[in-house]
Order: C-alpha cells, then sequence, then structure tokens
C-alpha cells in the first residue's frame, strides 16, 4: 500500500508518504474436506518515503524517516462448506528507527453469504 | 484503518492482510471482524538505537469490514467488489515518569474502498485497489484523547497470492 497525507487539520502538519507492506508464507493441510487448516510465517514492513512539514516539524525532524520490520506467525481454519474464516497472527517488531517497537497481537473472523 | 495517534507512523494498521490478500471473495456479501492489538514499548532513534525514554504505547482496533463482489466477469475474468471498513480503537500513551500522555476510544478514522479489481486464477490471486481513508475519527490539535489522525489518506495498494503448488498447499502472499 501507498498513503498519500494530506494536511493535519489544526496543526497544518503535513505527513511524509508511506508504503506498506504484507507478507507471509502460508502451508495448507486439509484432514477433510470439511476444514482447511493453513499456517506459515508473516511479516510487515513501513517505510516513510517523503518528509514531513509543517510549521510545528522543525528542520532535524523533517530529515527523520521511520521505518517498521516485523516477523512472526499466522494460522487460519478455512470451513468451505460454511464459508466462514477464523485467524490468529502474531508480529514481534525489531531494528524499527525513528518511532516506537513492540509486537502486535491479531484476531480475525468472516463470514460469506 | 488506521495506527491513529500515532505520529511516528503511517495510518495502515500494519500486518493486517498479511494473509490472502490477493483473493477475491466469494461473489456477495462478506463480514469480515478483525480486532488487532499493538503494544510498544521501546522507542527507536534516527539511526535505530533504543533511546533512554521508559514508557509503553498500545493501540486496539476492532475494525467491521463489509464486502460486496460482483457476479458479472471481465477484464480477463476480473471481478469487480467494493468495501467500507467501520473501526473503534482505544490507544494510550504512558511515560514512567509522567504518567498518562494521552489516550482516547470511541469511532475512529474509516477506511473506504470503492474500486477493486481481483482475478483468481490456479496458481495466482491478485488485487488492484483504491481506497480513501475519511477522518471520521475524532481529533483536536491540542486534545489528549484523540482517536482520529485528522487527515485524509489517499491509498493505493495490491495484493497477490502465488500458489508454489499446484494443489494450492503452499503460497506466498504479499500487499
Amino acid at each position: 500500500m501507498y498513503e498519500f497525507h494530506t494536511t493535519q487539520e489544526g496543526t497544518r502538519t503535513h505527513p511524509g508518504q508511506t508504503f506498506d507492506l504484507d507478507y507471509s508464507l502460508m502451508k495448507t493441510f486439509t484432514p477433510t474436506k470439511a476444514i482447511a487448516l493453513h499456517v506459515g510465517l508473516v511479516g510487515y514492513e513501513q517505510r516513510q518515503i517523503t518528509a514531513t512539514t509543517g510549521q510545528a516539524v522543525t528542520p532535524e525532524e523533517s530529515t527523520q524517516r521511520y521505518s517498521v520490520n516485523a516477523l512472526g506467525a499466522a494460522s487460519n481454519v478455512t470451513f468451505p462448506k460454511r464459508k466462514v474464516n477464523f485467524g490468529l497472527k502474531f508480529f514481534e517488531e525489531f531494528a524499527n528507527r525513528s518511532t516506537f517497537q513492540g509486537f502486535s497481537f491479531q484476531a480475525s473472523g468472516s463470514v460469506s453469504f | 484503518m488506521t495506527c491513529w495517534a500515532d505520529p511516528e507512523r503511517g495510518v495502515y494498521p500494519l500486518g493486517m492482510s498479511a494473509t490472502n490478500s490477493g483473493v477475491t471473495p466469494e461473489s456477495g456479501f462478506t463480514y469480515s471482524n478483525q480486532l488487532l492489538f499493538y503494544s510498544r514499548d521501546e522507542v527507536k532513534g534516527e539511526h535505530g538505537a533504543t533511546l533512554p525514554i521508559t514508557g509503553s504505547n498500545s493501540v486496539l482496533m476492532d475494525m467491521n469490514s463489509l464486502i460486496w463482489v460482483s457476479r458479472k466477469e471481465f477484464f480477463g475474468g476480473a471481478r469487480y467488489s467494493a468495501f467500507a471498513t467501520l473501526p473503534f480503537a482505544k490507544n494510550d500513551l504512558t511515560s514512567d515518569i509522567h504518567g498518562n500522555i494521552s489516550g482516547g476510544s470511541g469511532f475512529a478514522d474509516s477506511y473506504y474502498v470503492p474500486f477493486v479489481l481481483g482475478w483468481n486464477r490456479e496458481r495466482l490471486a491478485i488485487r488492484i485497489l483504491y481506497g480513501f481513508l475519511a477522518p471520521t475519527g475524532r481529533f483536536a490539535a491540542e486534545a489528549g484523547n484523540n482517536v482520529g489522525s485528522g487527515y485524509w489518506t489517499n491509498a493505493f495498494s495490491s495484493g497477490q497470492t502465488f500458489y508454489l503448488t499446484k494443489g494450492k498447499t503452499a503460497a506466498f502472499l504479499g500487499l
């Protein structure tokens, strides 16, 4: 994903453009026709591409670019006949720059009708 | 659809599309709910060094998405789809020295994707998307309880799923 931001209301700060990448390598197991289990590795990356500018942003701050890196694991369970899916993901961040660093836990579910 | 209140990152909630990003759902409607929790307790400097600042930042988001996929195919088997994501979020920034610095909860910036084209093939699935984030979350320049970003974001993206085996038992995906 590539993000183009407008100027922030009230501060006149214009956040820099951002590039995001999510990715995974998954293996599928189908013990029966009614269920599919997907497990694998996941990760995400984020890079600030252009400068953040504005009256409240110092020249030094404007030269900085945040970057985010993370790796983790994911599992999904799909019930094809019921058109239902559940998933869990965990990411651990590393080697970030000019931002916070930590982890993310994500749970999801979907149903088609 | 943003790590709202986090000034040092983009607005996309990282990781939420790490799996199945290229696959267009079946024709009709799909409801999806994602619960995303981000916790951070280190502050990294420009060159990656950990700064001597102790505290924590957390963001909890509940993303409600309604997706519609057309039945008709065109452009070599592409199906058109669109979706909207209505999120609720809670964020907190706390310093060990100064205590709670900011925090807010409520309806956050919403994500609308009016244009998605998707091709599902035997060994490959691709989607191209245009969407925008509307600043529907609460934001005021001097407030400490913001939930929104206070700005619009135009977002262009593409999802790809490559099936590494004929039986689709292994896949590499990227967004």
